[in-house]
């Protein structure tokens, strides 16, 4: 799922789903079905078990805050809910064509995404 | 003009630098003069690299002093002990024309499809040279005098080196992931479970052997024997908990996702591995 950053609230995200009005290049291949969410700073995923890791109305996306997340993390998850690896995509891009061709980035974390299953 | 022509180079370099790590920069230059390179007299700056890289592209303040434009090569060289060496790769040579009226001085190649790889931990030259009798271009001076910097008077042959200013312009590359090895991970599945467990008892045993990666790997406790031991800190390391990552609900606001308008979150998901990507929209 993406999570959109708390700072990007007011931002339209029809590019980012390809709704109709998205003018995005990619979108001539359809909507994208991955989820989508907003990050909120109110505090709603601040309580119980999460209390003390994250505060509301600090202009930090609570979300983010919990997963110590920067800009362009990929965080993958095991089955058990155990963090299995967390890569940054600006630094790391996966785009398989050209240059993804030769880092090799693109099949690196699908096969990270797949071994994630054995654990 | 000169704010018009400052923003196109701040847009160009914007353009490039997106989704690029920067390797070496100068920036951009506030004077005109620089190095004279021709047929004799040769130029180049000197990086490193902290990981590993693949070249994405390369520019470099440069202006032709010759009315007919003016050809030069641009190469990216090993390092040899402080001095340019050999071309990284095959690929790693480039021809080029300085245009006498090229109006900005900003020049580009990129480099995307080549493969040319910077390996982490070494010392490489962006290297200027003519690439004939008619070549006539400055390279201008980066706006800092402390780089690392190699001239050469005699085409490339030999090479002199200095502290000073470098010839200006940058260094893109795109960034090689590499998933920091699991410790104990023998399989190279990015994980440590009994699987590993079972090689490395087998090895014990006497009944399989390891390559010398795996040698490393099996020594847990660094003290050059891999025995019982081993075993047992690696028990240990499977035993041991793993990063939970912290639950959350937020609505999915993705018409065409199957979630739509449900909370979802790592719970949700509790079962299957799920994927958690921290963007912005557009």
């Amino acid at each position: 799922m993406g999570i959109n950053g708390f700072q990007y609230i007011e931002d339209s995200v029809d590019c980012m789903i390809c709704n109709d009005e998205c003018t995005s290049n990619t979108c001539s291949l359809g909507p994208r079905v991955l989820s989508w969410s907003q990050d909120y700073d109110d505090g709603l995923n601040c309580l119980d078990e999460n209390q003390g890791l994250c505060e509301a109305g600090d202009d930090d996306g609570d979300v983010w805050e919990l997963m110590d997340a920067t800009l362009r993390d990929f965080v993958i998850v095991d089955r058990n809910g155990n963090e299995f690896a967390r890569v940054n995509l600006t630094y790391n891009n996966p785009d398989p064509t050209e240059i993804g061709e030769c880092t090799g980035n693109y099949q690196k974390i699908k096969d990270l995404i797949l071994s994630a299953r054995n654990r | 003009m000169k704010k018009l022509i400052s923003i196109i180079i701040v847009f160009a370099s914007l353009v490039f630098s997106q989704d690029r790590s920067i390797i070496f920069s100068t920036g951009t230059p506030d004077s005109t003069s620089g190095f004279l390179i021709d047929s004799n007299h040769s130029y180049a700056n000197r990086f490193s690299v902290n990981v590993d890289f693949v070249l994405e592209a390369m520019n470099f303040f440069m202006t032709s002093e010759n009315e007919d434009n003016s050809n030069i090569h641009i190469s990216i060289r090993e390092d040899l002990n402080g001095r340019p060496g050999e071309l990284v790769s095959e690929f790693s040579q480039w021809n080029y024309t300085i245009d006498y009226d090229h109006p900005f001085n900003y020049n580009l190649i990129q480099t995307t499809n080549l493969c040319v790889y910077l390996d982490s931990g070494n010392y490489y030259w962006f290297v200027v040279e003519a690439a004939d009798d008619l070549t006539d271009v400055t390279w201008i001076y980066s706006n800092s005098p402390l780089y690392q910097i190699a001239s050469s008077q005699d085409s490339g042959i030999s090479w002199q080196t200095d502290v000073s200013y470098a010839g200006a312009g940058s260094i893109f590359g795109e960034q090689i992931y590499v998933q920091e090895a699991s410790e104990g991970d023998l399989n190279s599945d990015f994980t440590t479970n009994v699987v590993d467990i079972v090689s490395l008892v087998s090895y014990v045993l006497g009944e399989s052997s390891f390559n010398q990666e795996q040698l490393i790997i099996a020594d847990l406790n660094r003290d050059g024997l891999i025995n019982v031991v081993d075993i047992v800190a690696m028990v240990s390391i499977v035993l041991s908990p793993p990063l939970q990552v912290s639950d959350f609900n937020l609505e999915d606001i993705n018409p065409a996702s199957n979630y739509f308008s449900q909370e979802i979150g790592p719970s949700f998901f509790s079962g299957q591995v799920s994927a958690y990507y921290f963007g912005k929209q557009g």
